[in-house]
């Protein structure tokens, strides 16, 4: 699929400010009574998980052919994740604010905390119906399984939590949460550096069951596409399929978990052993390419994404590093399709 | 239930484009339209098409033939792209089945187009809406054509005549007898959209080719046969066309 920007930006971003938000929360029910956290923490942490998801919502206008309409996205929250992502997103930014102005305006503690459990449950709604509008498309393997969702909540977890540790680090220099919210980073950035690995491994070989055979109805083991019947270029083979070659997805997959997981969990571990030092900077620089990672992973994600439609085009899985079980096949073994 | 639709003979067609030129011809001035183009005299012309025809080469020489696809919107008695659609714009219709989409709703997420296993749903760059075959509805019930002409265009218009149109849920309807003569399929029946659109394959051709009667042909048209004819009379009188 072609990996439209303005989706990047959203997904991620907002990945971001849920996960950042998620934890400030429990943070603050955990940890605000006994000292360990303070309110200027929560409070700068809590503008910047507002930031995130409000950039990102900018970007979603740029998706759509007709901005002005976008309101009716809400009309079939019944049947489609797509309404239910564009009816959770408002829904999150909101009770994120709410909870900021709950938490500067000094309101009682059970309002606060409400307004923030409300807020979880909005950005994990959130998390779901994003993740579940690309997994609910059958006709793209490399979506439609269960990675798609999990690895929406951890990746946004992950870049969340290395944020609020650059935020710990920055207003509570020298306490104790900003060292072990560091475990949580690395933790959290090696889970997702392993299931990143096992979806490119998936991905590798998810072949869909319908084939070109399947396609045009014909029973024929060869069948050769001889003219797409039209010149140049058009929306079937622009919007479903950006060329690639075998050699650009190795190195993506590589760039993919080394910015965006394997580097930040060093520096989660170089923190997690230097518990001294004030490193508001490290966790920033860790932020930051988490995000930048996680933008190439979710522009890798849509050009892996490979529709059945592109079987009328002689595009299927053109992009994706070959199943080894074909290569190695020998001449005359059934091949999938 | 009704459910209209197009039954497309692949052994009839040639592949001359002629439907998806005059479906774009109707309908970029029909209320579908305007189908509009990004650069058409330039150097990548490129626009929106409801139908279009790939060509494929099926078997393996000798064995081999070449089929023509036209493809356009299968108005799926299951369509995935209406249950998808954030804001209703893409809807089904109860009285006759055809999938169509209300411009004024779309908000242009191209949602729709990814749930569709067939790629037959177009984005027009200019009016920020997706497009659509729709089955020429502002063709099949207009009072204004004659009753003849209140077929799609691209029915009309095919110098094959490979193509029919009629509601497949009645079984006196054309299609509906083309497809039990023609013994006529779905494209991809496993995507479980359970399209309407049906195809009738090709079939097997056998042509007896008398050498004497060629021989004779030649002789009419003054032609020297024996410089032309070089195999022998057994191979000359079997096949044409390949299974």
């Amino acid at each position: 699929m072609y990996p439209e920007m303005s989706l990047v930006i959203l997904t991620v971003l907002a990945g971001v400010g849920q996960g950042m938000f998620i934890l400030l929360v429990i943070l603050d029910a955990l940890f605000l009574k006994s000292g360990e956290v303070t309110p200027h923490f929560l409070t700068a942490a809590a503008v910047v998980s507002l930031v995130f998801p409000l950039i990102g919502m900018a970007a979603s206008f740029f998706h759509l052919g007709n901005p002005m309409r976008g309101y009716k996205a809400i009309f079939k929250w019944k049947r489609s994740w797509l309404s239910r992502e564009v009816i959770f997103l408002p829904a999150f930014v909101g009770l994120d604010m709410l909870y900021l102005l709950l938490l500067y305006s000094g309101a009682p503690e059970l309002y606060r905390l409400f307004a923030g459990f409300l807020g979880i449950v909005a950005a994990m709604a959130l998390y779901l119906s994003s993740a579940m509008l690309y997994a609910a498309i059958r006709f793209i393997k490399e979506w439609a399984t269960a990675l798609t969702p999990i690895n929406f909540v951890l990746f946004g977890l992950t870049s969340g939590a290395a944020a609020a540790t650059a935020a710990a680090h920055y207003t509570m220099p020298g306490m104790a949460i900003g060292y072990l919210l560091s475990y949580l980073v690395a933790f959290l950035a090696a889970f997702s550096l392993v299931m990143k690995g096992l979806t490119f491994q998936y991905n590798a070989s998810a072949y869909s069951d319908i084939g070109i055979k399947n396609a045009l109805g014909m029973n024929n083991p060869h069948i050769r596409l001889m003219d797409t019947g039209a010149a140049y270029a058009h929306y079937n083979t622009k919007e479903y399929f950006l060329p690639m070659t075998r050699r650009q997805n190795d190195l993506r997959q590589v760039l993919v978990l080394g910015i965006s997981f394997f580097l930040p969990l060093l520096m989660a571990l170089y923190a997690a052993y230097n518990p001294a030092l004030k490193l508001g900077g490290l966790f920033s620089t860790a932020t930051l390419l988490i995000v930048t990672g996680l933008i190439l992973e979710r522009r890798l994600f849509f050009m892996q994404g490979n529709h059945i439609q592109n079987l009328y085009y002689g595009n299927y899985r053109r992009n994706v590093v070959q199943n080894p079980a074909v290569s190695k096949a020998k001449p005359g073994t059934p091949q999938p399709k | 239930m009704s459910q209209k639709a197009l039954v497309i003979d692949l052994h009839k067609c040639v592949g001359c484009h002629a439907c998806a030129a005059n479906c774009k011809a109707w309908n970029t001035q029909g209320e579908a339209g305007p189908l509009t183009d990004t650069n058409p005299y330039g150097k990548d012309p490129e626009g929106v098409w409801f139908n279009r025809v790939q060509t494929y080469e099926v078997g393996k020489f000798p064995d081999v033939e070449v089929v023509h696809l036209p493809k356009s919107c299968m108005h799926c008695k299951n369509a995935p792209c209406v249950e998808v659609c954030p804001t209703g714009a893409s809807y089904k219709r109860m009285e006759d089945g055809i999938v169509l989409v209300n411009y004024d709703d779309c908000i242009g997420c191209k949602y729709c187009s990814w749930a569709c296993p067939y790629g037959c749903r177009e984005f027009d760059e200019f009016e920020g809406v997706m497009k659509k075959c729709t089955l020429c509805v502002d063709r099949i019930y207009n009072e204004a054509l004659p009753e003849e002409e209140r077929k799609p265009a691209c029915v009309i218009t095919c110098p094959a005549k490979a193509r029919a149109f009629g509601d497949i849920d009645e079984p006196d309807s054309e299609a509906s007898r083309w497809i039990a003569e023609g013994k006529g399929y779905k494209l991809m029946p496993e995507s479980g959209a359970d399209p309407s659109n049906h195809y009738l394959p090709k079939r097997k051709v056998k042509i007896h080719v008398d050498k004497e009667a060629l021989l004779k042909i030649a002789q009419l048209a003054h032609i020297d046969m024996t410089r032309h004819i070089i195999c022998d009379s057994d191979s000359v009188s079997e096949d044409v066309a390949q299974p």
